[in-house]
């Protein structure tokens, strides 16, 4: 697959399912339940992929090549040979570092419009 | 990991989704399917394991609407990926184009398949006999009630427009062939000219005769032609005028069978002597009047096997060029191998 000459910045914005999947592919190849899994407590469960999501978003990773198969089963003993397990591609390491730097461009923006680093609003006792 | 130690709430819990993995698009079942169902167990066992049966009915909480979305998502990426029919033969035509070797491929199996359905064609053509063709024409007199009404009472009567389509029907009756059949020996002829040595039944002389009989309208007139094909110039004929005499007696038959009943039913309501506005009815003999009795003609040979040839040359070259396509689909799929 040709994605040397691909510019990772013509791929961005990401969706966050695709953003939050391969942020979990950062750390090394990752069946798919274990990428649910990963994603779910990264996020404090705000995202909750189901099946269908996660198989629908790791086919078109596959197919953009940001992600591949890996060819690594895992020992029988400790795990169900039959998971297929995925890493990030050359291209899809780019465009996630892509998107996380975007996104520290928009942290600081809203830094500088003190969006972020403010104490949370407080409810009065006795309500509004 | 092993299916034994599952609960009864997971395993069901499984079954159902491996159901439901059933209205992804083919190939993405194929693909994701396993995998997708791996996962699902995956998640019922966790779920089973926090919260039993509560936890398994939040889990489908979840899982449902992921399920409908997604599994309808992936048809409409189908839908869009799916290239036309248009596009298809498109591209097929470029690479008959562009590609010398797709090119002779189609053409050597076009020119074998062609060549083979000329061939069986002559054969058929030269095998087949010859058919004769012979048509008798009759006039047919529409019925009128015995007692007809003159002035006013006459333009009462509104004319049949089915009247000569019904006669058809009626020339290739049960009835008018089976006196045909009966009267000229045909079931014993027939069998004979086809290589049968034992008479057919009626019913199969029927049949054969059905398929060798027309009864059309002569051309703006009224009049009706009765055509038959056979081997035998003479017989042909012989068939033809046999069919219309036969058709001639049974109109007859019919006039006689309610002759005077029409007069009967006028004196049973009236006295005295019958009035002279009643006409009185035209001899039953022209109700049926042989325009034109069949002759044999040697020179009438019905284009039979013109018509097998054309229709096997017609059809061969489709055939030939459906068959030089897939040589060259097969020519490229070898190619790309």
């Amino acid at each position: 697959m040709k994605t040397l000459n691909i510019n990772p910045q013509d791929m961005l914005p990401l969706t966050p399912a695709v953003f939050h999947i391969l942020l979990a592919l950062t750390e090394g190849e990752r069946h798919g339940y274990a990428i649910m899994r990963e994603v779910a407590e990264s996020t404090h469960r705000q995202i909750n992929m189901g099946p269908g999501t996660l198989y629908g978003t790791i086919k078109r990773l596959l197919e953009a090549g940001l992600i591949e198969e890996s060819d690594r089963r895992p020992d029988a003993k400790l795990d169900d040979e039959r998971r297929r397990y995925y890493c990030l591609t050359g291209l899809g390491q780019r465009v996630v570092e892509a998107e996380a730097s975007r996104y520290n461009e928009l942290a600081k923006l809203a830094r500088r419009k003190r969006l972020l680093g403010k104490p949370a609003k407080t409810i009065p006792a006795g309500g509004i | 990991m092993s299916n034994e130690l599952d609960s009864k709430g997971v395993t069901v819990s499984v079954k159902i989704y491996e159901r439901l993995l059933a209205t992804y698009p083919a190939d993405f079942r194929r693909e994701y399917g396993a995998a997708m169902k791996q996962l699902f167990r995956d998640q019922c066992r966790d779920a089973w394991s926090q919260a039993q049966a509560r936890g398994l009915a939040v889990l489908w909480l979840q899982v449902l609407p992921d399920w409908a979305k997604t599994s309808l998502v992936q048809h409409l990426l189908n839908l869009h990926k799916r290239e036309s029919v248009y596009t298809k033969i498109l591209r097929a035509f470029r690479a008959f184009r562009d590609e010398a070797p797709l090119r002779a491929a189609f053409i050597r199996v076009f020119a074998v398949v062609f060549l083979l359905c000329v061939a069986t064609s002559a054969l058929l053509s030269i095998w087949l006999p010859k058919q004769y063709f012979s048509m008798a024409q009759i006039e047919v007199q529409k019925d009128e009630p015995e007692v007809a009404m003159a002035g006013a009472h006459q333009q009462m009567l509104s004319p049949d427009p089915y009247f000569l389509t019904t006669q058809f029907k009626i020339i290739e009756s049960y009835r008018i062939l089976t006196n045909v059949i009966v009267n000229l020996h045909l079931d014993e002829k027939l069998a004979r000219q086809n290589g049968s040595t034992t008479p057919w039944s009626v019913d199969e002389t029927f049949d054969f005769l059905l398929h060798r009989i027309s009864v059309e309208q002569t051309r703006m007139t009224s009049l009706i032609e009765i055509s038959v094909r056979n081997q035998s110039p003479e017989m042909a004929a012989s068939i033809a005028n046999a069919v219309a005499g036969s058709y001639k007696q049974f109109r007859l038959d019919q006039w006689n069978s309610i002759k005077g009943r029409g007069l009967a039913a006028w004196r049973s309501t009236h006295q005295g002597p019958v009035p002279a506005w009643i006409i009185p009815k035209d001899p039953p003999e022209v109700m049926v009047i042989m325009a034109n009795p069949a002759r044999p003609d040697l020179n009438s040979v019905v284009p039979t096997k013109s018509k097998i040839f054309l229709t096997w040359i017609f059809g061969g070259t489709l055939l030939a060029a459906l068959a030089g396509g897939g040589g060259a689909w097969r020519a490229r799929q070898s190619s790309l191998r």
